[in-house]
């Protein structure tokens, strides 16, 4: 008897009586109808006479699937008995197979597992069980599997696997059978399609991995099946086509997208079934696998895999307590070490070839797709190109004129060098690699969590291909993305002409004037991410909800703008928070009913979720010399910046800075908005005056000293409120457009008209003079001197370096400073650089480890004319030459007796110091200067000096080799003292010698190289792939198509 | 336009709101920019004094004190520390053939040069080093009449080839020209150039030494082998910047004594010049030397045996003011001649301008048979003076008898100091309740000839 009378069996009555070993079927179906009848037939005429078959319905979701199943079932198994199940909910083809067992209590010899999408050849199972009985060891046995429409295609005869579970099949795309694997092999796996298996081997193995639901199942029972001793077998006389329905997406499935399944299984599989060494060795090779898939599929556009990659190894770290309890079951049931199985899977380089056949594939239908979605751009541009027709044309010209004409210092100019708009490093990978690597090469070096903002303005060069200037063209693209924030923030509330304006206010307005006059690129980042951030904020906070808006969609995008804007400015965080409490309360205020404290929740959630983000970086920000904590600590000298800014200067538009006039147009249309807008656009105008209150608040009371900064300029503190302004003024017109017209004709629309006429000449008068003398890029001709200044300067030092080698450069003098201090520059008044000047990954340095201090002490010794020996004090930091401003007073610099003047223009002196220690060279004994340094004891300075040994060699930030090193002596390396820091020489480890703020080994009497290398600690790695994994989640869950679809569905 | 009750609470609290921001705007002050950590922490101090090459056909002693309350000093050539002294010290080292700088690592350092020349003219010559390169030296009173040799020594300390010029100024009406547009002087180096050899002789030369490129420093060496002067040599570091009025301690206006004040007025406006004469106790006020018009790039000699006639030409030691009395910036320097009983030689010194509290007064000769210090103290009050004896590398003393010296008001005071240092090199440090000016005058019997030299301010 093979069926238990739990299921009562149907069809033939009397039990199997020919004396072969009797099979259980179990046929997994899920909305199979369409090839189920075919794969039923061919049960019914199999030549093996012992057959039950078990059809079990894994929750197809059709209400008709059941009766019909019955019906057919019972229609084409005359021959056979036969029973139905039906699962409660769809658990994958393995769930279902294992839940279909533990309700039949079976007797039968054999159990067969088969798919819904096959059709067998008629001796199918009876060789199978053949080829089962001929060995006792075999448990599982496969057949040969073909095209179902094509049955001289193989698809399938036994698979092989990689070390991390990726599956192989040897066979040649569209491979035609002609007998040529027609060989009862050994394999490493049998697909699920159709397998026959031992019970008891099943029982042992306690079944399928039911959490897989689908995909990869079948690679780990036949993996567990093999650790346990078992072999797994393929009868090529057996034959079975298969539609492969699931995979070609040919039927409806729950558990999508496949690729996600089918990772998110390998991964488990090989966690589980790996031995313990090989899983040690796997997991670094795994993480790197990912991420250069993550990148091809950046190359592949195809985001959506990435969010799968990214799926699939979170659905893991979820799962890993459960996981690794599996894993201690298979680990004791295994009979057989690894390298036993190593002849059945296949070697990583064929693997690799079969990948990037496979990969070159996917890159060439995505080019495809790539050239269908051009053609419908075409045809979208020129729908967009008819609709531009007229007025908004117009406008539109006239703004890109006028952004032209207000940059074109910047745009036709050198790379900027100001504030912190500093012209980018010379690799295009620049600044990913000082993300990524453990020691910052900055000023004198300094371990630490690498700010993620380097790793976001290290995407731009790519956009360019390493063509034109990315720095200019991330400031066009973060003025663009002001506009476009803008226009969607206030796109629920007004018709277009009023977005329109909001969004060229916004964008030619304060911020974008105040922050390129200073150099501020924190606060243009701040303020093309902030529009976007309030948007998120006014949906959560319900005052505006699109179709088929979602709060965690919402909140995860809050997380990610915030998170961007954060990476720049710490402080903003804080602001979007206070925001949120005013939008919130202000809802409240006009609302009693509306769950503002919710939304109030939720935003706090999606911070929270920036700041986790910004992690490791984000932990700092409160240590010393952290970003928030140097606001904190310097209090004073960010407060002084806020002079002349307050309550008032923010209420008449005056902060940030703006061409006077224009900012007094700003408050005039925030009234008009206030007085002419109704209901919701009142209200929201209302709520947007709070903010401006708000941060008129902030800025008086920083500039008092009565709370500490939050964020380092009047310029960043008042982005909210350019912002606040931006969107009355696109109420504002709103409101003229929109409620005007239903007014009585009155006093209000003569007032609103004259408001407006007043406001528009105001901007205009305001503005267009800025325009014209391109004030945008502040007093252009100043700063463009300068600018030109650092690339001439950054030339010859660049020329220098190809003799002397790696060397720090010292610039000092206001024109190199930023006009307001800001926190992603330290506040001291001089800049350190390397041979290419100041560039971005200068930025963010905390600069407050002994070796500033020393340095600080020897620049105030220079320019307080303490001592003449300059050149010997700051060559023990390996500075080689110092750039002056000649605005500056320079006298000092000028007598220092070890100070070469090399080159005296009208803007700035340079000079040469021949007294400077190389990065890293072998001396008898370590430097006076540094001891005169460390001790403060000018007396050291009297010690001759002692001539160095060995050329250096940069191979990275983080690795330095000296070569031709000869000792006896000490290796001197002139980057800040950490114990991070090892140096080996000819692969033996030195001992540490003490030499002030840098560090020195001694080196023994031998010949050869020493290498400095700063070790990376895996704690770092791992934080960043979990970081980039986080990353990936969030923009995953920030983006999803499902919106769009929604919204779509909606309209 | 109608507000409902939410919207008249919100205006209410924005308006609440606006107002309170505003008052607290109006009391609210402003952050100053406190001073930065690293400017009141201690500085590494560690300044050199610039002292000359030796001259041609002279050996040259420096002598390096240390006048600081700590810190030690240096005594290197270019290729490193000869010595190191604690303070307060003196030490004598003699000048090899490349400059030398002495530095004071942690606290002041001073040097003073003495020459002892062989030839053209015999002599003895003593010159301040110099605390600064700079980019013009002024040497007002020099000649390449027939019989006199001028040299400057120009000095680079700095490690990167400077490049000089040197101007020649004359007196008024006459024509001065030189060849020496490019002076290229290596890097830590020093060339001596020979006025004779580029101008055409000339009874008096002023000149001024530009750096085109780097910094220099420079000192002028005059030797005197004419039949109408006694034989002797002057030697002085120059000066680095112009101005209004200028103090010479030392000065005779004596019959066998001629004393000579040049001015130099590289300007482009005329100047007018006083000279005042402080003698024993009261100021004198020659009638010929008011209001001396120097024009404008020329230099002007005034001697005093042509000037001061009568009563006022025996007033035997004097002190000299020299004033420019419509602001327009001099330079000033004197040269003495003596042909006494007691003393032959001849000094040329440049004037200080700017008095102060301390001083150093290096040896002026190397054994001196005569050796005295002179103070003038130009104030209104009477100034109390202390002099602290520094002999070579021994320790300093303070003599009783030269404590508490009182110097009258608008007056000087030639201390004998031969009874202290008894024919060795021993330095002086003048310390005053008030600004005061001073000078040593010594006299080398083995050379025959006297040697002045300004103090160092300290």
């Amino acid at each position: 008897m093979a069926l238990t009378e739990t299921v009562q069996p149907r069809g033939a009555d009397a039990p199997h009586a020919t004396g072969a070993p009797s099979v259980l079927v179990v046929l997994v179906t899920h909305q199979g109808r369409r090839w189920l009848k075919d794969c039923l037939v061919s049960l019914n005429a199999q030549t093996h006479p012992a057959l039950d078959v078990l059809v079990v319905d894994d929750a197809s979701p059709d209400f008709r699937t059941e009766p019909h199943l019955k019906r057919v079932t019972k229609r084409h198994l005359r021959r056979r008995r036969w029973a139905y199940l039906r699962t409660p909910r769809a658990l994958g083809f393995g769930g279902a197979v294992n839940w279909a067992l533990s309700r039949v209590r079976t007797s039968a010899d054999l159990l067969l597992f088969l798919h819904d999408d096959t059709v067998l050849d008629d001796t199918c199972i009876e060789s199978m069980v053949a080829r089962m009985q001929a060995e006792e060891t075999t448990a599982i046995v496969g057949p040969k599997i073909v095209a179902w429409d094509e049955p001289a295609r193989l698809e399938e005869v036994g698979m092989a696997a990689d070390r991390f579970g990726y599956p192989y099949k040897g066979l040649e795309e569209g491979e035609i059978d002609l007998g040529q694997h027609d060989v009862p092999a050994e394999v490493f796996f049998v697909s699920s399609t159709c397998m026959l298996m031992r019970p008891e081997v099943f029982r042992e193995l306690r079944g399928f991995d039911s959490r897989m639901r689908v995909f990869a199942e079948d690679l780990d029972l036949c993996w567990r099946a093999r650790l346990a001793g078992h072999q797994v077998r393929v009868e090529p006389l057996a034959r079975v086509r298969h539609a492969i329905a699931l995979a070609k997406g040919e039927r409806r499935s729950p558990f999508v997208p496949p690729r996600y399944f089918i990772r998110r299984n390998r991964l488990r599989t090989v966690a589980k079934n790996a031995s313990t060494i090989r899983l040690v060795a796997l997991i670094p090779q795994f993480m790197l696998l990912t991420l250069a898939e993550m990148l091809g599929f950046i190359v592949l556009r195809q985001p959506g895999e990435i969010f799968n990659l990214a799926r699939a190894v979170g659905w893991n770290l979820l799962s890993l307590p459960q996981t690794l309890s599996e894993r201690a079951r298979v680990q004791r049931m295994r009979r057989i070490p690894d390298r036993r199985l190593r002849r059945y899977t296949v070697r990583q380089s064929k693997r690799l070839h079969f990948y990037v056949e496979h990969q070159a594939g996917r890159l060439e239908e995505a080019w495809g797709r790539r050239a269908e979605l051009l053609a419908v751009g075409t045809k979208e541009a020129r729908a967009l190109g008819a609709r531009l027709k007229g007025w908004p044309a117009v406008v539109g010209i006239a703004a890109l004129i006028g952004l032209l004409l207000g940059l074109r210092y910047f745009l036709w100019g050198p790379s900027a060098a100001i504030g912190e708009l500093l012209p980018y490093p010379e690799r295009a990978t620049g600044l990913w690699r000082a993300f990524v690597s453990p020691w910052r090469a900055a000023g004198l070096g300094e371990p630490g969590s690498a700010p993620p903002a380097f790793a976001l303005l290290g995407s731009v060069p790519f956009t360019t291909l390493g063509l034109g200037s990315p720095q200019k063209l991330l400031v066009l693209g973060l003025i663009v993305v002001s506009f476009i924030g803008v226009y969607r923030l206030v796109a629920d509330l007004v018709d277009r002409p009023a977005r329109y304006a909001a969004g060229l206010v916004y964008a030619l307005g304060g911020v974008g004037y105040a922050s390129m006059r200073a150099g501020e690129l924190s606060a243009l980042v701040f303020g093309a991410v902030a529009p976007f951030v309030v948007l998120f904020v006014v949906r959560l906070t319900g005052w505006v909800r699109p179709p088929g808006w979602s709060r965690s969609r919402a909140v995860a995008r809050l997380g990610f703008a915030s998170a961007i804007s954060a990476a720049f400015v710490p402080g903003s965080l804080v602001l979007y928070g206070l925001v949120a409490a005013v939008l919130a309360g202000a809802r409240a205020t006009f609302d009693r009913t509306a769950k503002a404290t919710a939304g109030l929740a939720a935003t706090g959630a999606g911070l929270f979720i920036g700041w986790v983000l910004l992690l490791p970086w984000s932990a700092t920000w409160f240590q010393r010399g952290g970003a928030l904590a140097r606001l904190f600590t310097d209090g004073e000298t960010y407060a002084a910046a806020f002079g002349g800014h307050g309550m008032a200067s923010v209420l008449l538009g005056q902060t940030p800075s703006v061409p006077p006039l224009f900012g007094l147009a700003l408050p005039l249309m925030g009234l008009i908005a206030v007085l002419t807008a109704r209901a919701q656009r009142r209200r929201l105008a209302f709520a947007f005056w709070g903010i401006i209150v708000l941060v008129g608040w902030i800025v008086t009371a920083t500039r008092g000293g009565m709370v500490p900064p939050v964020v380092a300029s009047p310029t960043q503190a008042s982005v909210l409120a350019a912002l606040a302004f931006a969107s009355l003024l696109g109420l504002a017109i709103g409101a003229f457009r929109l409620d005007l017209p239903r007014r009585g004709l009155g006093r209000m629309h003569a007032l609103t008209i004259t408001g407006l006429a007043v406001s528009a000449f105001l901007a205009a008068s305001g503005i267009l003079p800025a325009l014209w003398h391109g004030e945008w890029f502040g007093r252009a001709s100043q700063q463009r001197n300068g600018s030109e200044v650092v690339a001439q300067v950054g030339a010859f030092l660049q020329a220098e370096a190809g003799d002397l080698g790696p060397f720090r450069a010292l610039w000092i003098g206001d024109s190199w400073q930023p006009p307001a201090p800001t926190t992603a520059r330290p506040t001291h008044d001089y800049l350190l650089t390397g041979p290419r000047g100041p560039v971005l990954s200068d930025l963010f340095t905390n600069a407050i480890g002994p070796g500033d201090q020393q340095l600080a002490r020897a620049l105030a010794s220079i320019e307080g004319g303490a001592t003449d020996a300059g050149g010997s004090l700051l060559g023990a930091f390996n500075i080689d030459f110092v750039v002056l401003d000649k605005a500056d007073s320079i006298e000092p610099w000028l007598t220092q007796r070890d100070l070469a003047v090399v080159r005296t223009e009208p803007q700035y002196v340079l000079l040469a110091n021949e007294a400077s220690l190389p990065r890293a060279a072998v001396y008898p004994r370590v430097p006076g200067y540094l001891a005169a340094l460390q001790s403060n004891d000018p007396a050291a300075l009297a010690e001759p000096r002692v001539s160095a040994r060995g050329s250096v060699q940069v191979e990275s930030a983080h690795t330095y080799r000296v070569t031709d090193a000869s000792g006896p002596g000490v290796v001197f390396f002139a980057e800040s003292r950490d114990e991070g820091w090892t140096a080996s020489f000819e692969g033996r480890a030195l001992a540490p010698e003490e030499a002030g703020w840098a560090s020195a080994f001694a080196l023994p009497a031998d010949r050869g190289t020493v290498t400095f290398s700063y070790r990376w600690a895996v704690d770092q790695i791992i934080v960043l792939l979990g970081v980039a994994l986080l990353w990936g989640i969030v923009v995953a869950a920030a983006f999803s198509t499902r919106e769009r679809t929604l919204r779509k569905e909606g309209e | 336009m109608k507000f409902r009750s939410g919207e008249a609470a919100a205006a209410v609290l924005l308006a609440a709101a606006i107002t309170l921001g505003l008052l607290l705007d109006g009391i609210a002050g402003e952050v100053t920019v406190p001073a930065s950590p690293s400017d009141e922490a201690p500085q590494l101090a560690a300044r050199a004094a610039f002292c000359p090459p030796p001259a041609p056909s002279a050996t040259t002693r420096i002598s390096a004190a240390a006048v600081g309350e700590r810190g030690t000093i240096g005594v290197g050539g270019t290729d490193g520390a000869l010595s190191s002294l604690e303070p307060p010290n003196m030490a004598t080292v003699d000048a090899t053939s490349s400059p030398l700088d002495v530095v004071g690592y942690g606290g002041r350092a001073a040097a003073t040069a003495s020459a002892a020349f062989r030839a053209p003219a015999r002599g003895v010559g003593a010159a301040a080093c110099s605390h600064l390169a700079a980019a013009r030296w002024f040497f007002p009173g020099g000649t390449t009449a027939l019989g006199y040799h001028e040299h400057l020594l120009l000095y680079n300390p700095f490690p990167y080839e400077a490049v000089a010029k040197v101007s020649v100024f004359a007196p008024r009406l006459q024509p001065a020209k030189a060849n020496l547009a490019d002076v290229p002087v290596p890097a830590k180096g020093f060339v001596p150039v020979a006025l004779n050899e580029a101008i055409k002789p000339s009874a008096l030369v002023g000149t001024v030494v530009d750096a085109v490129r780097g910094r220099l420093v420079a000192w002028r060496v005059v030797a005197a082998a004419s039949e109408t002067s006694p034989e002797g040599v002057h030697f002085a570091l120059g000066a680095t910047e112009q101005s209004d009025v200028w103090y010479f301690p030392e000065g005779v206006v004596a019959d066998d004594v001629q004393q000579q004040i040049t001015l130099l007025n590289p300007s482009q406006e005329e100047a007018t010049v006083t000279i005042s004469l402080i003698a024993a106790e009261d100021a004198v006020q020659p009638p010929k030397l008011v209001e001396i018009g120097v024009p404008p790039r020329s230099v002007e000699r005034i001697a005093f045996a042509d000037s001061i006639k009568g009563a006022q030409s025996n007033l035997g030691s004097v002190s000299t003011i020299v004033q420019s009395v419509n602001g327009v910036e001099i330079v000033a320097d004197r040269t003495i001649a003596y042909r006494t009983e007691e003393l032959e030689g001849v000094t040329g010194e440049l004037g200080a301008s700017t008095p102060v509290r301390r001083w150093l007064l290096g040896p002026a000769v190397s054994a001196p048979g005569s050796d005295s210090v002179v103070v003038m103290n130009p104030s209104a009050d009477t100034a109390t003076v202390d002099l602290t004896l520094l002999p070579s590398r021994q320790r300093s003393r303070r003599p009783a008898e030269l404590q508490g010296i009182e110097v009258p008001a608008g007056g000087r005071f030639k201390i004998p100091l031969a009874e202290w240092t008894a024919g060795s090199p021993v330095a002086v440090v003048v310390e005053a309740d008030l600004p005061v000016v001073t000078e040593r005058v010594s006299y080398s019997e083995e050379r025959s000839d006297v040697a002045a030299l300004l103090g160092i301010p300290l």
